[in-house]
């Protein structure tokens, strides 16, 4: 990362996702659909495979019947720090905010679907069709979000529009301050709404940046259980995972060879750590992690600012793994 | 400085009976290629009306869906971009090589890729969501100094492609000007008058023609940089991307040998379908061209063999397992059959019949050949982009398979209309057999008698 | 007596040819002839100097693949000895390198083509007739008339005009459709001489149309209208001064008077006068394109749209939506989007613009300058001078009230 984003006053939007705690309700899904004007592609569009979600959740079985148990990974755009989504677009149409947020700008978006492609998570979505809305929810439309027209790309943005109103609200009160001068807006202000949606508060959002948020401390309570997900891509995604503790094996790479789990080790000292940054340096980065896994032993944090783990464990998009997230295509007749 | 080959002679007629050959169906409608332009006119048409339909109803008129963003159309893109290396090929190489049988066949090639290269730039603007607004690529200086974004492999296309366009379109029109200038007189009506304004007052003396054949040179040291750095860059699309079946380091050499591959494959095709639609061209098109023709495509079928499985060599001694997801998805899944297709028609078909003389030298089971490998190499482009894409859905709640939609596929046979036709009306308007270069070899050749057998041999100046 | 005229095309040769034969001439002295080589002669005459330029050409293409092949492969992503450098590519090629690759190939292909048609120029025009009295000069069907007939000919050539244009119309063709395309550009000069014409009365319709003669002496439309240029001679005496004090510094270092600071020009944070540019004074310069901006008649026009409350009302309403984001609600340049602008927007609200005559704002309004667009496809005369009337309103208030 450039000596930018290192200082004080680098801003980070993140959230934690506790995997323990969801339930798989669905209710943040329905949340974001009303508030971000995700249009509802019908049954038809729906049963090719074009349905629009902005956040989903990956339902993930353990065991063989009957000791089956189930976990839910609720899966939205990571906001990565270093996206692949952002080099590849021809237009600029992807691009990286002032406060972290990976941002789609529709206006400029001409189609290429070459972001999708590189996506590791799937979570940009295109509208095949002009957006369409049954009679009575066409009158419930956000306005504070614009609908998508046809032929573009959409994904989530953290309910940006939230952001935004909370720091124009904190700029009539002239909020601004020495303590918040990360953010003006107060801890908690800001919810998108999965978060405002999410009963059993799986799902935390906050200034990663600064140390004293919720997101922060939620994440430094919990660092021997956070999981970047698809980190091999080294997209530095800051939508942290909590493992659950009844089950750690979930977003556990089950036979990860131990010649990458090396040169990952190798890619994490290699990361330059030149000035620590003062989230980094109260949350001390030494923390081991209880699950054993070889490489966080004592390598230093890869990520400035919020002290991640390092070479974390990874989820493989293996369906020969333990981790079958959804049935191969090759067993799909 | 002399050149000998042993098997090579001119065409065996006189040097006023191939100018006639040559510019025979200059400015005449005959029932065979009468036949050819109104069924590709047809396709044509169709493809307009799908393509009209796809703009006012958007992109769901295709098979897409959620997991495969890219379908048919970059699949097409790529097996046109491929078939246009035929020109650069067949001309620029052989031109170096010095070969004295490429006259023959340069032309033709040239003019392929002067229509497929159209063909294949208008397909990444048909797959886009918003094809109004593809100027948004184009580096234009604007009030807001948004620029595109040069990082974007995507961007890189858009030069390379153009690039090579442009140097394929200035090299068959200036190796074209003599043929213009020397058949001015003696043409007749819009054709005369469209020769003299191309043929920019050519006249013919000595350092005329060293002038073109000094730019024909250059041209051909030029062209082959731009080739290669071209289907690179194509590849580089794909394998620029996190997606497993894409991000491969072979995808360069393996794209360009490809290319080569499918282009040469291309120029039999329409060789065979020239010398059914002109009889006339018979004269000049001999089986001895088919011969030396055929021993290039079996060298270039076995060095794209070579690649072909050494992209998947590798990973399978080392077992990557996205690698091997991929590697088994297709060589086992639902496309086996195809995948198998591939196989044979692409390596072990031709590697069997181009390895016969007499095989290479008859027209008719070449061009059932050139047809094969045409679908097997279509075939190899679809599995090096729709599997990758289904394989790679370990987080994804979609497994539905990709199937190109009657859209897709009309507008991709409006193409190959748009090809076929545009060479046959090609040939009514200009000559697609360089007539200067023909008379030139056989001008050059002397023939020699040695010990019984009757050896050419050509005189390559003073 | 012999008479040579040269056609362009065998038609026209031919017509002539009908034209002298019905005037009466003898057929015999009527000669049709061609330059153009039989086509048992169509051939080239020799292949000159085969062995050098082949070496030449094959250097060339031994240089192309290698080139190719090591640019290719230098870019590869996970090439094998890339682990001994943690990832990183060993050769580090620019991101623009392929674009620039690509420009340097079509630059190659493009001055190929116009070498062969120049070089080749020469010997299409300049070559020894045919025979002593037979100048077919440019390569076209020459018409020879001798005798009896070449009187009537004379007459009837000199009516007919028969010279060869094809080799002329085409690049004068090419070259008044560029000209003509620079012309096209000029539109911000088409929205600032709109008050020409609407200052006495205000239509509502948004015209755009071409300046008059008179206009165009007034403001002379000039080519790459969307560059504008400015001042070109304050811009030259500015740069000028600069290369001079530069000058000066490099000789006070010479001399011992000075002494160059430590670390580079990112470090010194451009502070430094040894790293002055001319990138440096562009505000400055883009200052003095003041002095070439406004027209003589604008410079003291006084507003025609009534200063009152109405217009005020409207007028606040178009800058919220026209120049707001930039300028800021209080006209203080501080707008959402300022911050990262290379030139700051003004702050139009200030007093210090008080000062500024109505045609002043109202040219800089309808034109643009610097990063600002043009609105004068946007607002109508009466719009704009809505809003110089809120302007107004802005000015006479302190600034951060």
């Amino acid at each position: 990362m450039s000596a930018s984003h290192e200082s004080a006053t680098h801003r980070q939007w993140g959230m934690t996702i506790d995997v323990d705690r969801c339930t798989g309700c669905k209710s943040c899904v329905i949340a974001c659909h009303a508030e971000n004007n995700v249009a509802v592609v019908g049954a038809v569009e729906s049963a090719m495979g074009r349905i629009v979600h902005w956040l989903r959740i990956e339902p993930i079985h353990h065991g063989t019947y009957p000791h089956v148990h189930m976990d839910f990974i609720p899966m939205l755009c990571q906001q990565c720090g270093t996206a692949p989504c952002e080099s590849v677009c021809p237009v600029f149409a992807s691009v990286h905010t002032h406060d972290g947020l990976n941002a789609q700008i529709y206006n400029r978006c001409i189609g290429t679907r070459v972001c999708a492609n590189n996506c590791p998570y799937h979570v940009r979505m295109f509208n095949f069709r002009p957006p369409q809305w049954p009679e009575p929810m066409n009158k419930m439309l956000n306005p504070d979000v614009t609908a998508r027209s046809e032929g573009v790309m959409e994904k989530c943005t953290f309910c940006v529009q939230r952001i935004r109103r909370g720091e124009l609200d904190a700029k009539i009160e002239k909020r601004a301050d020495a303590e918040r001068a990360l953010t003006p807006t107060y801890d908690g202000e800001i919810r998108p709404a999965c978060v405002q949606a999410c009963a059993s508060e799986a799902l935390v959002f906050g200034m990663l940046s600064d140390p004293d948020s919720t997101v922060s401390k939620s994440l430094a309570r919990n660092r021997h259980r956070s999981v970047l997900v698809h980190n091999e891509h080294d997209t530095r995604p800051n939508v942290v995972y909590l493992r659950p503790d009844r089950n750690p094996d979930v977003l556990e790479p089950a036979n990860l060879p131990v010649g990458q789990q090396q040169h990952h080790a190798t890619e994490a000292h290699a990361t330059p750590e030149a000035s620590p940054s003062p989230a980094a340096t109260q949350s001390p980065t030494a923390t081991q992690s209880p699950a054993g896994s070889p490489t966080s032993v004592g390598s230093p944090s890869i990520d400035p600012t919020p002290s991640y783990p390092t070479a974390t464990p990874r989820v493989t998009a293996s369906p020969s793994a333990a981790v079958s997230v959804s049935p191969s295509p090759v067993a799909t007749p | 400085m002399s050149h000998q080959n042993l098997n090579f002679r001119a065409a065996e007629i006189s040097i006023p009976e191939i100018f006639d050959a040559c510019f025979e169906p200059i400015g005449k409608s005959g029932w065979r290629s009468n036949i050819v332009i109104f069924l590709s006119l047809c396709a044509i048409a169709a493809a307009g009306v799908a393509f009209a339909g796809q703009m006012y109803y958007g992109l769901g008129q295709t098979g897409l869906h959620i997991p495969v963003y890219w379908g048919v159309y970059i699949i097409t893109f790529v097996f046109w971009i491929g078939v246009a290396h035929a020109g650069a090929l067949i001309s620029a190489l052989l031109r170096l090589c010095g070969a004295e049988w490429k006259s023959a066949v340069t032309r033709v090639a040239e003019v392929i890729t002067l229509f497929t290269l159209p063909a294949a730039g208008s397909f990444p603007l048909i797959h886009m969501g918003r094809t109004e607004l593809f100027y948004y690529m184009l580096p234009i200086p604007n009030n807001r100094l948004l620029w595109p974004n040069f990082k974007s492999m995507l961007m890189w296309d858009v030069f390379a492609v153009s690039t090579y366009l442009t140097g394929s379109v200035l090299f068959l029109y200036v190796t074209m000007v003599p043929d213009l200038g020397i058949a001015r007189p003696r043409m007749k009506g819009p054709i005369k008058t469209i020769y003299t304004l191309l043929a920019w007052g050519w006249r013919g003396t000595a350092e005329e023609w060293k002038r073109v054949m000094e730019a024909a040179s250059l041209y051909s040291v030029i062209i082959l940089p731009v080739v290669i750095s071209v289907h690179t860059i194509v590849s580089w699309d794909f394998a620029m991307q996190v997606v497993p079946g894409w991000h491969s380091e072979v995808f360069g050499p393996l794209f360009f040998v490809g290319a080569l591959h499918s282009g040469t494959a291309a120029v039999f095709t329409m060789l065979g379908l020239l010398l059914w639609t002109y009889p006339s061209f018979r004269k000049l098109i001999t089986p001895v061209h088919y011969d030396m023709l055929g021993r290039v495509w079996l060298v270039l079928m076995l060095a794209w063999a070579y690649l072909f499985f050494n992209d998947f060599m590798p990973a399978y001694y080392a077992h990557e397992p996205d690698k091997m997801d991929y590697l088994y998805y297709n060589a086992f899944g639902p496309y086996a059959a195809a995948c198998w297709f591939l196989v044979i028609g692409n390596f072990a078909l031709p590697l069997f019949c181009l390895a016969f003389q007499e095989f290479r030298r008859s027209v008719l089971p070449m061009f059932v050949l050139s047809i094969i490998v045409n679908i097997a190499m279509y075939i190899e482009r679809v599995f090096i982009v729709i599997p990758g894409l289904e394989v790679y859905n370990g987080l994804t709640f979609n497994t539905i398979p990709y199937t190109a939609s009657v859209t897709e596929i009309t507008i991709i046979i409006g193409t190959f209309g748009w090809v076929i036709g545009g060479l046959t009306f090609f040939c009514r308007i200009f000559p697609i057999l360089p007539y200067w270069e023909l008379a030139e070899t056989k001008a050059r050749q002397v023939d020699v008698d040695l010990a019984g057998v009757k050896v050419a041999y050509f005189h390559m100046g003073e | 007596m012999k008479v040579c005229a040269e056609y362009e095309d065998q038609l026209t040769a031919f017509k002539a040819h009908r034209t002298l034969l019905d005037n009466g001439a003898n057929p015999e002295e009527i000669e049709l002839r061609s330059p153009y080589p039989l086509s048992e002669h169509a051939v080239p005459p020799c292949r000159s100097k085969p062995m050098v330029a082949r070496n030449i050409v094959r250097l060339m293409w031994l240089c192309g693949i290698i080139g190719g092949f090591s640019f290719l492969t230098f870019t590869q992503l996970e090439w094998g000895l890339t682990a001994k450098t943690s990832g990183q590519p060993l050769v580090a090629v620019p991101i623009n390198a392929i674009p620039m690759y690509e420009c340097g190939m079509i630059t190659a292909i493009l001055v190929n083509t116009l070498m062969f048609f120049i070089e080749t120029r020469r010997y299409r025009q300049l070559v020894p007739p045919l025979e002593e009295d037979l100048p077919v000069a440019n390569g076209y069907i020459a018409l020879v008339v001798s005798g009896e007939a070449a009187k009537k000919a004379k007459d009837w050539l000199s009516e007919s005009g028969a010279r060869s244009v094809v080799s002329y119309a085409l690049p004068l063709f090419f070259l008044g459709t560029m000209m003509s395309g620079c012309a096209t550009n000029n539109m911000r000069y088409q929205a600032a001489l709109k008050p020409l014409e609407v200052a006495a009365d205000l239509p509502p319709e948004r015209s755009i149309r071409m300046p008059s003669k008179a206009e165009a002496e007034v403001a002379p439309p000039q080519p790459f209208g969307w560059l504008y240029r400015g001042d070109q001679q304050a811009y030259d005496r500015a740069k000028e001064q600069l290369d001079n004090r530069k000058k000066e510094i490099d000789q006070a270092v010479k001399d011992g008077k000075m002494s160059r600071p430590e670390g580079n020009r990112e470090q010194r944070r451009f502070q430094s006068e040894f790293d002055a540019t001319a990138d440096d004074i562009k505000p400055e310069l883009w200052a003095l394109k003041e002095k070439a901006g406004v027209p003589a008649e604008l410079a003291n026009l006084k507003s025609p749209v009534a200063d009152d409350a109405a217009s005020r009302e409207r007028g606040k309403k178009l800058y919220t939506i026209n120049c707001q984001q930039c300028h800021g609600e209080k006209g203080d340049g501080k707008g959402l989007v300022a911050e990262p602008l290379g030139v700051k927007p003004a702050a139009v609200g200030d007093s210090s613009y008080a000062g500024r005559s109505d045609g002043y704002l109202y040219h800089y309004i309808m034109i643009g300058k610097n990063q600002m667009p043009t609105f004068g496809y946007r607002l109508n005369t009466r719009e704009v001078f809505d809003i110089i009337n809120h302007l107004r309103e802005l000015q006479g208030k302190p600034v951060g009230s």
